[in-house]
């Protein structure tokens, strides 16, 4: 019976070159290409005369960088909106958690609850940002609202999608072992709805962000949606793309960061399953 | 290697004749019927009596449709019964029980425990002290020969060993009925045999009762110390069969003119059943 354990190794020396073979794309193919990229766009700039308001080269683009976060002001101003996105995405979350697990568990709250919430969802929130605005003021909360308003929706699909992934033999097994609701939501249905929680919260954080963006666009005294508003009424091209650049690096490092947690909690998920990590890009 | 329970039933000669045992579970006129899509009434159980005797192997043998796996579900209390009555010493089950142990076709473990933790689910969610069991668990495992991957996640093992850690949980909580739905029915042939073999060591000297329900001839009566033969449409009990051959058996047993003669009665009443 121990034979049926090595059947797996036949498998190794197949994927051990495609590994190879992806680590050339992320390693060398991928930076190279993009510092041709760089390359070609300065060359264009500087060849074709582009004003630089209209399109920065990226040297300017460098400069700028380095003189906003010299002087202090480009990690205090992320700091500002990271701020408010991170308490949108937590209250968020826990709202979603909260409501998925009573849909789930209550089949009629879920009749009663889902049409408002994709009443609610229907509604672009980018377009009563303002009114937020009006209500909360132009300080943080209006910010975490908006925040929150957009992360939640695609983290309660997610969680509830998850929370009704068990399979009907594990939830026979815990009926037999007589589990109250609550031990089988803790011992079989949240740990089998955790890739699709992994998935919502990816997008949740990264909505929390525009959230908290668009809010400053529509009225804040700081941040970096406050902060772009500024350089573009000043034709400051060259650092609206400064801090398009930082927002993007944001953005990956969290995914990175999610997609590493999610390796880590879901090391049971077989490969080649939906739950499974999804592969390198 | 015997089970921390009591090993009333060391005495061989005892096992052959389950009538002379004291009755553990009594099963009398059960009932389930179901509507059907067009209004009317599925009987899948007819009025099915039943003793099972302490400490027995009692194997329930038949087609698909005869009520079988009903019948497990309707004892293991996660199906309700429409009539009739059923008895655990003396007690009416109307939900799962903790007495009660069971081992589905599929092993269903969680991907994310240990083995050694799957063993031990049933204890936490029955709140038993943990500690206290898990010397029992390790005992578990050597017995079902897993004791190397007491700390290997359940992916890691083949089908056969996955099921050999479902039947361990289902002993874990020390039940007194342990219900078997087909659990080797997904294995292959010598996997299957196999794991007949060690079913048997594990029962041996264990002293607790088995219900297996299977769709095999020779595996119903390699096990069991009686047959139950079910017939569908509706489901019910065609005959029961005691089945006198000693113990322990080996897989040579099956090449016997005894076993032949048992397994040819069985299939005799399966036929009988279905071809009208």
């Amino acid at each position: 019976m121990a034979s049926d354990l090595a059947t797996p190794t036949v498998a190794k020396p197949a994927s051990r070159s495609r590994r190879a073979s992806s680590w050339l794309t992320d390693a060398v193919l991928l930076p190279l290409s993009f510092v041709v990229l760089l390359a070609l766009w300065e060359i264009a700039v500087r060849v074709f005369n582009v004003p630089i308001f209209i399109v920065p080269a990226p040297s300017s683009v460098v400069a700028s960088l380095w003189s906003m976060a010299s002087s202090g002001l480009l990690l205090s101003q992320f700091l500002v909106t990271f701020t408010e996105a991170a308490a949108g995405f937590a209250i968020a979350l826990v709202v979603a958690a909260v409501f998925a697990v009573i849909m789930t568990e209550w089949q009629r709250a879920e009749r009663l609850l889902y049409p408002y919430f994709t009443a609610l969802q229907s509604m672009p929130k980018v377009a009563i940002a303002p009114l937020i605005v009006i209500w909360f003021g132009y300080g943080l909360p209006s910010k975490i609202v908006v925040a929150a308003l957009l992360s939640f929706f695609p983290m309660l699909v997610s969680f509830t999608e998850g929370l009704k992934a068990t399979d009907e033999g594990r939830l026979k097994l815990m009926r037999a072992m007589s589990a109250s609701r609550l031990q089988t939501l803790r011992y079989v249905r949240v740990p089998y709805a955790l890739p699709f929680v992994f998935a919502g919260i990816e997008l949740g954080g990264l909505y929390a962000m525009l959230g908290a963006i668009v809010a400053e666009f529509v009225g804040a005294s700081a941040g970096v949606g406050n902060w772009l508003i500024a350089m573009n009424v000043n034709l400051d091209t060259s650092s609206t793309f400064a801090l398009l650049v930082v927002l993007a690096l944001y953005g990956i490092v969290f995914q990175k960061i999610i997609s590493m947690a999610r390796t880590r909690a879901l090391f049971w998920a077989r490969p080649g399953s939906p739950s499974a990590p999804a592969n390198k890009p | 290697m015997v089970l921390a329970v009591q090993s009333r039933n060391d005495d061989a000669s005892a096992r052959q004749t389950g009538s002379e045992r004291p009755v553990l579970a009594s099963i009398t006129k059960l009932q389930k019927r179901y509507a059907s899509r067009d209004g009317g009434e599925i009987v899948a159980l007819s009025e099915v009596s039943l003793n099972i005797y302490e400490g027995e192997f009692l194997s329930v043998v038949g087609p698909s449709g005869c009520g079988k796996s009903t019948l497990l579900h309707i004892m293991a209390g996660v199906l309700e019964r429409s009539s009739g009555e059923l008895l655990l010493r003396g007690q009416p089950i109307d939900g799962p029980r903790r007495e009660v142990g069971i081992v589905f076709q599929e092993p269903l473990l969680l991907p994310w425990r240990t083995v050694l933790d799957n063993v031990l689910l049933p204890i936490e969610v029955h709140k038993l002290p943990i500690e206290q069991f898990r010397p029992r668990a390790l005992e578990l495992l050597e017995l079902t020969g897993l004791s190397a991957f007491a700390q290997k996640y359940p992916q890691e093992l083949s089908g056969g060993m996955q099921q050999r850690v479902s039947i361990a949980r289902a002993l874990v909580h020390n039940p007194t009925i342990i219900l078997m739905d087909e659990p080797f029915g997904a294995l292959d042939a010598m996997t299957r045999e196999q794991m007949n073999l060690d079913l048997m060591k594990i029962w041996a000297g264990s002293g607790k009762t088995i219900l297996l329900i299977t769709h095999s001839i020779s595996e119903a009566v390699l096990l069991g110390d009686r047959v139950v033969v079910m017939s569908p449409r509706p489901g019910r009990i065609s005959e029961v069969i005691d089945i006198d051959l000693p113990r322990p058996r080996g897989l040579n047993i099956t090449a016997t003119p005894a076993f032949g003669a048992y397994a040819e009665r069985v299939r005799d009443l399966l036929f009988a059943r279905t071809s009208d």
